[in-house]
Order: structure tokens, then sequence, then C-alpha cells
């Protein structure tokens, strides 16, 4: 019998009864409580890759107990996001009944308008902890489809090299399971612009890009931070900027290497590979490590800025098993020997041996980017707003002709029945 | 006149007039500071007379010095550690002259500007001479995303100074136990509190300072909220994701569930009293962590607040 559940001890009655203990207030807060004490171990350990390897040097006995736990990726792993969609049921199951409730109340109040049971202010005022409980569902849907549906990855825009917005374009990429296509276009930095502050940490810096489509330039547009550009919905980020030091390499009259190359690390010194395959068949194929500093200022590095740039090079000759997975910015060198090793300044050449000559005919700037495709956000503004307008609903309409709060100091009245001689050891105050 | 003068530049801060005009509103706070104990301990208006518009002299200057050093960048003084801190205390004092203004609790001074001026000293240490910012801050949220979080601040440091005080007050409300002597044993009798006739009073009952603490808590938490979700939208626009787990991000939401936590218990649950004191606690407890602690040990995306 349906009114007997508490008897029953079929399977129907047991999800029944777990489902009402879902919904209630007090397993809702329970679960947020938990998901609060997961989200500040994410907060105090490290997330990050290169925190973690440092928190590895610190606590080389911890470190590998809590990586058992999962605590280093604690907002992916599969117990935290198993807590999301338990608050979700049991915050929608919560909301479902609340709402039910709160027309059946705004439908009574209606049909009984003349005796005017139900104040206006305290009806919004409901509806606005309805809404805001339901934009937390939505938050959370809208970072489940961004996710999703979305892409991302970091790109670095070379000087005078358009980027096409491919998968083999990008440094790092990532993508949910349902991301579109990419849409065709190419970027092409057409300038950078730094200005500095006396203490050397840059005070503002931009980048200029060109926007092209099908061969035409269809936009110009000023990458900064905090201004991303936002191309058919894919947002791209300004996220830091380098040298990229170019160079030619050629065989007789056969240019086998031309353009810039990109460099990481700090603005002081930055590192990077040379890798050019088509010099000849594996074993015969040139590679070559890297050092650029912008202001030699011998023994010590200089400044950031363009003073007496100086490229420390390692050329090396042999196989560079691209067949392999590597990094943009690294380069096996198992089945490699160096031939040449020295320094460069902007316009030397130099000859290596097997005909090859060298050249670094100028450096430039290039541009890191973040790029960032979430078809997630319009749902999350849409959240924030009905959130916002919730809580002003919930907390700050009741304040409108509210009764004022006695704050006067008042004696207290006097009890004569109760009142006993004071004499006696006092022990404490009464909790 | 040449005797102020050698006065005033004994005040610390060097050569940064703005850090002197801080520093002589410390003094002002700490004066009105005694002054407003000194009502409370002794119910005389006379001091009363001096602390309040000491106090509000104070405050005028100390705003003065805030919004004289950012005005001329464009922005609310809450570009750094320092200003944030000052900004907050003076926001505090301000929550003072108006429950001065619209209540008369005068007698919440002395503790408000004891929190006023701790946190001063505290923002002394991370004193900068007013500067433009770093080019991730140069951002018009940052007057939406921190004005919010340090006016939310302001006003659960308030609600918790209030609660505090509602507990104080609730021990000498409820009465003292007793022993007493009667046919040669020993009884424990209950003597009642609170003052008897005629005697002067100057705090609130405790179930209104408790629910003074409530309304606070009540106005700040969405106020929180709006904050996070403005430097969320900051964030899509200057760290390409609105939400990306940064510790700071995450110690706000944690502080934000802990404080709907109290809500719900409080409004919802009937939950009053010390468990609705601790969890108002607790929640304090996370938002000074936020605001404090992961600036220094942790490092994220935030680390430059300091």
């Amino acid at each position: 019998m349906a009114n007997n559940y508490y008897q029953d001890n079929s399977l129907g009655a047991e999800f029944l009864r777990f489902f009402r203990w879902l919904r209630s207030m007090k397993t809702a807060i329970g679960i947020m409580a938990i998901i609060a004490f997961f989200c500040l171990l994410g907060a105090i350990l490290p997330q990050d890759p290169s925190d973690v390897a440092k928190f590895y040097q610190s606590y080389p006995t911890l470190a590998p107990v809590l990586n058992d736990l999962g605590l280093f990726s604690v907002f992916t792993q599969w117990w935290f996001l198993f807590l999301v969609v338990l608050l979700v049921v049991s915050l929608s199951s919560c909301l479902y009944q609340r709402y039910r409730g709160y027309f059946a109340m705004m439908r009574v109040a209606v049909a009984r308008r003349h005796q005017a049971k139900i104040k206006w202010q305290t009806a919004i005022s409901k509806f606005g902890s309805l809404a805001f409980h339901s934009a937390i569902l939505l938050i959370i849907a809208g970072a489940a489809y961004g996710k999703i549906a979305g892409y991302g990855g970091q790109i670095a825009l070379l000087p005078g090299v358009p980027w096409t917005n491919t998968r083999s374009e990008y440094d790092e990429f990532h993508q949910g399971l349902l991301s579109p296509n990419l849409p065709n276009f190419q970027l092409k930095l057409l300038q950078f612009y730094v200005r500095f502050y006396k203490n050397g940490t840059p005070s503002y810096f931009d980048s200029k890009v060109a926007i092209i489509q099908n061969g035409r330039t269809v936009g110009i547009r000023n990458i900064k931070v905090n201004q991303p550009l936002n191309w058919d919905g894919i947002n791209f980020y300004l996220n830091s900027y380098g040298w990229a030091p170019i160079l030619v390499l050629s065989r007789g009259n056969q240019k086998l290497f031309d353009g810039p190359i990109v460099t990481t690390g700090s603005p002081f010194l930055s590192n990077g590979v040379l890798k050019v395959p088509g010099a000849g068949p594996p074993g015969d194929q040139i590679g070559a490590t890297m050092a650029f500093t912008p202001d030699y200022a011998a023994p010590r590095l200089g400044g950031q800025e363009l003073k007496n740039p100086v490229l420390f090079i390692q050329v090396y000759k042999g196989n560079l098993q691209l067949n392999k997975p590597q990094s943009v910015f690294d380069i096996n060198l198992s089945e490699m020997h160096q031939i040449w090793i020295g320094k460069l300044k902007p316009g030397q050449h130099i000859s290596l041996p097997g005909g090859y000559v060298l050249s670094f005919p100028t450096v430039e700037r290039y541009s890191a980017l973040s790029v960032n495709y979430d078809p997630g956000f319009p749902i999350i503004i849409a959240a924030f707003l009905i959130a916002g307008l919730g809580l002003i609903a919930r907390f700050y309409l009741p304040l409108i002709g509210g009764k004022k709060l006695d704050l006067s100091p008042k004696v207290q009245p006097e009890d004569n029945s109760v009142k006993e001689p004071t004499e006696g050891i006092e022990v404490g105050n009464i909790v | 006149m040449n005797f102020i003068v050698n006065l005033y530049n004994l005040l610390p801060g060097g050569h940064d007039p703005t850090f002197r005009m801080f520093w002589l509103a410390v003094i002002g706070y700490v004066i009105s500071m005694a002054l407003f104990f000194g009502y409370w301990a002794f119910k005389k208006r006379i001091f009363l007379k001096i602390a309040f518009p000491l106090m509000t002299v104070a405050w005028l200057l100390h705003g003065a010095e805030e919004w004289w050093g950012s005005i001329p960048y464009g922005r609310p003084p809450v570009g750094d550690m320092y200003e944030y801190l000052s900004t907050l205390s003076w926001i505090i004092v301000g929550v003072f002259l108006f429950l001065a203004w619209r209540y008369r609790a005068y007698v919440l001074g002395g503790p408000m500007l004891l929190a006023s001026v701790t946190i001063m000293a505290i923002g002394a240490i991370f004193f900068a001479p007013p500067g433009p910012l770093i080019p991730a801050l140069q951002s018009y949220w940052i007057a939406i995303h921190v004005t919010s979080m340090v006016t939310a601040t302001a006003l659960f440091t308030c609600g918790i100074i209030f609660g505090v005080l509602a507990q104080i007050k609730s021990r000498k409300d409820k009465g003292s136990k007793v022993i007493v002597q009667s046919d040669g044993n020993y009884v424990e009798r209950i003597v009642p509190g609170g003052a008897s006739q005629g005697e002067a009073v100057c705090l609130a009952p405790s179930s209104a300072l408790e629910e003074l603490s409530h309304k606070f808590v009540m106005f700040a938490t969405p106020i929180w909220f709006f904050g996070i979700m403005a430097g969320s939208m900051w964030a899509e626009e200057a760290w390409h994701s609105w939400w990306s787990w940064d510790p700071k991000e995450t110690t706000a939401l944690i502080t934000g569930i802990v404080y709907a936590i109290y809500l719900h218990a409080r409004n919802n649950m009937k939950v009053t009293g010390k468990v609705a004191f601790g969890l108002q606690v607790l929640g304090f407890c996370c938002m000074l962590f936020t605001l404090i602690a992961v600036n220094i040990w942790i490092t994220g995306l935030h680390s430059y607040a300091t």
C-alpha cells in the first residue's frame, strides 16, 4: 500500500525512502558541506602539474599517498563529479517539491484575493529563492555543456607567419566529446607592442592581428590582457609574449628552413629548438637547441629589452625520430651528434660542416595566446542574471517597509519570585 | 603651528603624505575607540560628545586619503592589499555611522573601531604608495568585483562583531549559577541576570544583537555571491575561463557555501544560539582564509593581489 510504505520492504518502497531522504534540505546541505570540504582540499593542495612536482620535492613521503587518493586533481575525480551529480539530483527534487508548493500557495492566494492572505512582497521573495536555486542547476548545466561541446588550447602567433585554425597548429589542444569542427580562418600577427615600467615589469602590451578568411583580410583587431578577440564565438586571449629568432638554413641555393623559432622561458633567457627533417633522410636530418637573451651583458643577463641580443646555439645532425610523438618544444637527441656550438648575433651567419649555412637575420616578438571556445557561457550569463535577481528578490525586497529592529538597551523586568539572596560562591556563568 | 608640523612629521610613513593621513586617521580612531569603550563602562554621555565628532573627522580624513590616491588612476581604492584592508576598515566605520544614525547604537562604536584599527594596522604592513595597476588588473571589472568583495567582507566582519557581542550579552542576560548553603548542604541556585531597575544599560539585549548579526549576514551573502559572479565574468575576459578552480575563487565559493548553510540553518531550520553562531564563526574563518592565507601561502591566478 502506498500510504503504508514505511512497513513495506519492497525495492520500490526502499527507493521511495531513499528519494525522500535525498530531497530533504538537510541532505542537500550535507552534500554541499562535503563538496565544500573537498573544494578546500583542492584549494590547499596543488592541482597544477608543475606545483605538484614541487610538492613532491617538499613532502616526498606524503605526496604519493595524496596522489593515490586523487587529491592532486580533486575537481576532475569521479567521486567529486558524483557528489555534484548527487547535489543536482537532491536539489532538483527538492526544488520540484517547492515549486509545486509555491504554485499551490499562489493558486489559493489568487482564489481568495479579496481576503488578501498573502503579501506580494512575500510572494516575490519566495519566488526569488526558487529562482536562485534553479540558477545553481543552470550554472552546473552550463558548465557541463561547455566542457562537452567546447574546445581550447594554446597557440603562438609568429611574426609574418599566418596561423590557421586547425588542430595541428595548436601547441596544446583539448576538446569535449561533442565539440564541433574548427571553423576555417587564419590569424596573422601584424604588430606587437610593449611598454615597460622603470623596474622592468611590463606596464602595457598588445598584439595587432589580422583575421583572414578565404585569403581575404576580414578584420584587424587589437588583443590585450582583459580584452580578448572574439571571432566565430572563439575567444583568443593574449597570455604572454616572447622572442622568436628568425633562422635560415640553406645548402647551396636550396633553402631548407626559413622562419621564426618560438622560445619559451623567462623574458631574460628563453629556450627553443629547431627541427629540419627536410635536410635529408633520417640520419642526415638537422636539429638545434638554442637559448636567446635580448640583453647579454656578460657575464650576467641584462634587461628584457632588445639591447644586445645573443643566440647561443648547438647544432646537431642525425635522426630526429619524428615518427615518435614529441612536443614542438622538445627535441630527441638520442640519435644525433653535435656538429657546431657557439653564439650568433643578428645579421651573422655560420658555415656548418656538410655545406650547410645557418644565418640569423633578425629577431622579433611572438605572441602567446590561449584559445577557448565555450558554448556554455551564454547559459552561465543567463544563470548569473537569474541568480542575481533571485538574491535581490529574496534578501533585499523584504527590507522595504520592513520592521525596524529595536536596538535600544532594555532593563530586564524584575522578577521577585525567583530572586534569591546572592550570598554564596559564584562558580560560573550559565552557558 | 611649527609644533603641529613637527608632530605631523613624527608620524610613520616616510615622505608619503597619504600614508601620514592614514596614520592620522588611525590615531583619531584609537582615541574615539577608547572613549566609546569609556561610554560603555561609565555610561556618561560626555564620552560620546567627544568620541563621535572625532571619529567622523577621522573617517572623512581616511576616506579622503583613500580616494585621493586612487581616483587619479580611475579606480576605487582596492588596487592592492593595503588599499583593500584600508577600504575594508573605512566601510566598517561607515557602517557604524549608519547604525549610530538609524538605531542610536553608539555603544557598538568601541568593538567596531577596535576591528577597524586592527585591520588598518595589518594593512599598514602592506603599504605601497598609490600607483597605476599592472596590466592584468586594468579593467572596469576591478571596480565591480573587488568593490563587492570588500563590501561583503566588511559586512561579514560587522556581523561577527555583533554575533560575539550577542554571545557575551546572552551570558549576562541569562544570569549566573551560584552555590548557596542551606541546612548544611550546598545547593545550586540561579541568580537572574540583566540589569536591575534603575541601572543604566548601554548594550541592546542579546536577542536583538543576534538578530542584527543575522540581518548583516543576510545582507552581505548576496553581495558576496554577486562578487564571485562578477569575478567569474572578469575571468572569462582575462583568464580564458569563467571558472578555473583557482585557490582564491574556490575558497571564496566555500565561504559562500558556509554562510549559505548558516542562513538555511537560521532561516529554515530555526537553528539559533550557539550552533548558529558556530556556523557564522566558521564562515568568517573561511572568509579570513580566503582574504589572507590564500594570498600568503598558496600561489594561484590571484597572486598579484598581495
